[in-house]
């Protein structure tokens, strides 16, 4: 209460001395700590305020001090000589923050020269704002209202935010909305350049306030190039190879990094059909409202993914998820021959087998009924992730139901052989679907 | 000739007799409307040709699914309709569900899964089991145990390979959404 009283009075009765922190000397300083020293020149002493950060960077423009939203600091006040010192983070009118007033060292006796009297750890939230460190000090051994000094030093908070990519590779948690819906994928990862569906990452960036700041994005090399890297929305290439790496924003004063930034991890995929099998994975159900969890998020699906959606997906990386009886082939694909035909009885000779093994990674296996082809096409499609094994969304051998008295579907992504999934739908499509025979497969090329 | 006319009197009474008989029994059957469940085949028949105008099957009271409300009947029908919603004793129980599924709309839903495997016929379902907002139950009653279950409020048939026929309930178990493997059908979709 007694200290309340005395920081009101303060002001009226104390000798104020505001001190522009440029007249102390200070350009722009890139990383924490900052000090500013001798911030009551007059005294004689040698007292500093020493801003520190375990997680941000602060810098000094124009008199003027910068700390980065959401991240924590530290004001700490130290002097060459014993005395008695307080210090405060005084909010201004409408920051929205809410501090008390100001905080002072337990002992009024001091604690010897070069020590650290006063320390304020806080997060600053508000970009855009800023609030007073108001420092102020008594000496001798009793309160003496008319030797008190103050000096406001306005401290700014500047946003350095990666708006887009939202999420990071390896962050935990990842957000929500680091999952992009309309591509269904995460907003991290890239596909290499001139891969089927390959795209570049979207960027976007947000520096406030401008200036003093400024924009500048790095890349590094293995996740691609960035052109216009001082916009906030600069364009990114994608490498020619798979590849990850740090996505960087800096705030800029002139050609000074200040050392306030924000990062993301990016990973660039050689395809996406891996990125997709990173992301889904085996095991879990494409069906209904299914769910997945990766990069520490969970993704809820709203709806089913048959296998010919997930093969699609899995070629390009659009659609849904659900594409009707039909995959996606167009003029572009070509499919394997042996013996003179591409559709490829079941059961599987020694060619065709053969064939099945040489089977490219993004191949595709589709596999037919002939009674249904001119009404259906194929009844099912997995994409090979290199030789006779494939993967995909409804890829998962069929279970037989003891209540239903025959076999269905599980709608599981699975990774098996063609040799198996043709075996189990040449046994069961006749139980769980009329009419139903697997006769052959086909191999479809990826372009 | 005595005989002759004693013969005729007989005759004369016998005739008044049977018709003071079928006349009460006629009137009996107007003052005592109670339905039988073969009255209510016969009136629900009637309504069923009325609307469909082509011969259908006999359709029986304990079908929850019978439509009863919204075509013309015979006066006399009329009538008796009247006096068995004034019947406490007759009314149905309130948690019965009234529904409009045409007798063709019935047999399709019932003759589908198992036997039909095109998509625009599952769509159809999907539409009809939407546009009649008919109950989980109901569904199961008409085509059959699914395929699939999802939770507690959305079942599935898979009617041919790598496709779905979802339809997803609200809490009263009434269908509230009918999906075509992940794609959503809207009411007015197979027709």
């Amino acid at each position: 209460m007694a200290f309340k009283y005395l920081s009101m009075s303060m002001r009226w009765l104390s000798l104020v001395t505001t001190i522009s922190v440029g007249a102390l000397a200070f350009g722009v300083e890139p990383s924490v700590p900052v000090s500013l020293s001798n911030i009551f020149g007059t005294t004689g002493y040698g007292y500093t305020l020493q801003v520190t950060s375990a997680t941000g960077a602060a810098f000094v423009h124009d008199g003027k001090m910068y700390v980065q939203e959401g991240k924590e600091y530290t004001f700490k006040l130290t002097c060459t000589e014993a005395d008695k010192w307080y210090i405060g983070i005084q909010p201004t009118q409408d920051d929205g923050i809410t501090l008390d007033y100001d905080k002072r060292n337990g002992s009024q006796d001091g604690a010897g020269p070069n020590s650290t009297y006063i320390d304020i750890t806080k997060t600053f939230t508000k970009a855009g704002t800023h609030v007073i460190a108001k420092a102020f000090y008594y000496r001798g051994e009793s309160f003496s209202r008319l030797a008190m000094t103050t000096v406001d030093i306005e401290v700014n908070i500047i946003k350095v935010d990666i708006v887009k990519p939202k999420g990071s590779l390896g962050a935990n948690p990842n957000p929500l909305a680091s999952w992009l819906v309309a591509t269904e994928r995460f907003d991290f990862q890239g596909i290499k350049a001139g891969a089927p569906g390959s795209y570049v990452l979207d960027i976007e960036g947000d520096i406030d306030p401008i200036p003093p700041a400024s924009y500048k994005w790095t890349l590094h090399s293995a996740a691609g190039t960035l052109a216009n890297d001082t916009t906030a929305t600069p364009t990114h290439t994608a490498p020619s190879a798979e590849g990850e790496g740090t996505l960087t924003l800096k705030a800029m004063v002139g050609a000074t990094d200040t050392g306030c930034k924000d990062e993301r991890k990016v990973k660039i995929y050689k395809d996406c059909l891996e990125r997709d099998k990173v992301n889904f994975g085996t095991g879990i159900s494409c069906a209904n409202n299914w769910s997945f969890t990766r990069f520490n998020v969970t993704i809820n699906m709203g709806s089913t993914w048959n296998c010919h959606g997930g093969a699609k997906h899995a070629y390009d990386g659009y659609g849904s998820g659900s594409a009707g009886s039909n995959p996606h082939f167009t003029a572009a694909w070509s499919t394997v021959q042996v013996g003179g035909t591409d559709k490829l009885a079941y059961p599987f000779s020694a060619a065709v087998q053969t064939a099945i093994a040489a089977m490219d990674r993004g191949d595709v296996v589709t596999y037919h009924c002939t009674s249904k082809d001119a009404a259906h096409g194929a009844g099912h499609s997995a994409t090979s992730v290199g030789g006779a094994t494939t993967w995909g969304s409804n890829n998962s051998p069929m279970v037989f139901d003891a209540a239903l008295g025959r076999w269905k579907e599980s709608w599981m992504w699975e990774q098996t052989t063609v040799g198996n999934c043709a075996a189990d739908l040449n046994s069961n499509w006749p139980s769980a679907f009329t009419g139903w025979t697997m006769d052959y497969i086909m191999i479809h090329e990826r372009p | 000739m005595g005989r002759s006319l004693e013969l005729s009197i007989w005759k004369s009474i016998a005739i008044c007799l049977s018709v003071i008989v079928v006349g009460a029994v006629m009137l009996w059957i107007m003052r005592h409307p109670k339905s039988s469940s073969s009255d209510d085949e016969a009136k629900v028949l009637v309504q069923e040709n009325l609307k469909s105008q082509k011969p259908v099957a006999v359709l029986t009271e304990k079908d929850p699914l019978v439509q009863k409300d919204d075509v013309e009947l015979p006066r006399e029908l009329k009538d008796s309709q009247m006096r068995d919603a004034n019947d406490d004793s007759l009314k149905k129980p309130k948690d019965v569900k009234p529904v409009s599924l045409t007798q063709s709309e019935r047999t399709m839903l019932r003759k589908w899964f198992g036997h039909d495997d095109s998509v625009e016929k599952a769509k159809l379902v999907g539409a009809t089991c939407l546009k009649h907002r008919l109950s989980d139950n109901e569904i199961v009653g008409l085509i059959g145990a699914p395929s699939h279950r999802f939770g507690s409020n959305t079942i599935a048939y898979g009617f041919a390979p790598s496709q779905l026929l979802e339809l997803q309930f609200d809490k009263d178990g009434i269908v509230i959404k009918a999906k075509l493997t992940g794609v959503e059908i809207g009411l007015d979709e197979g027709n």
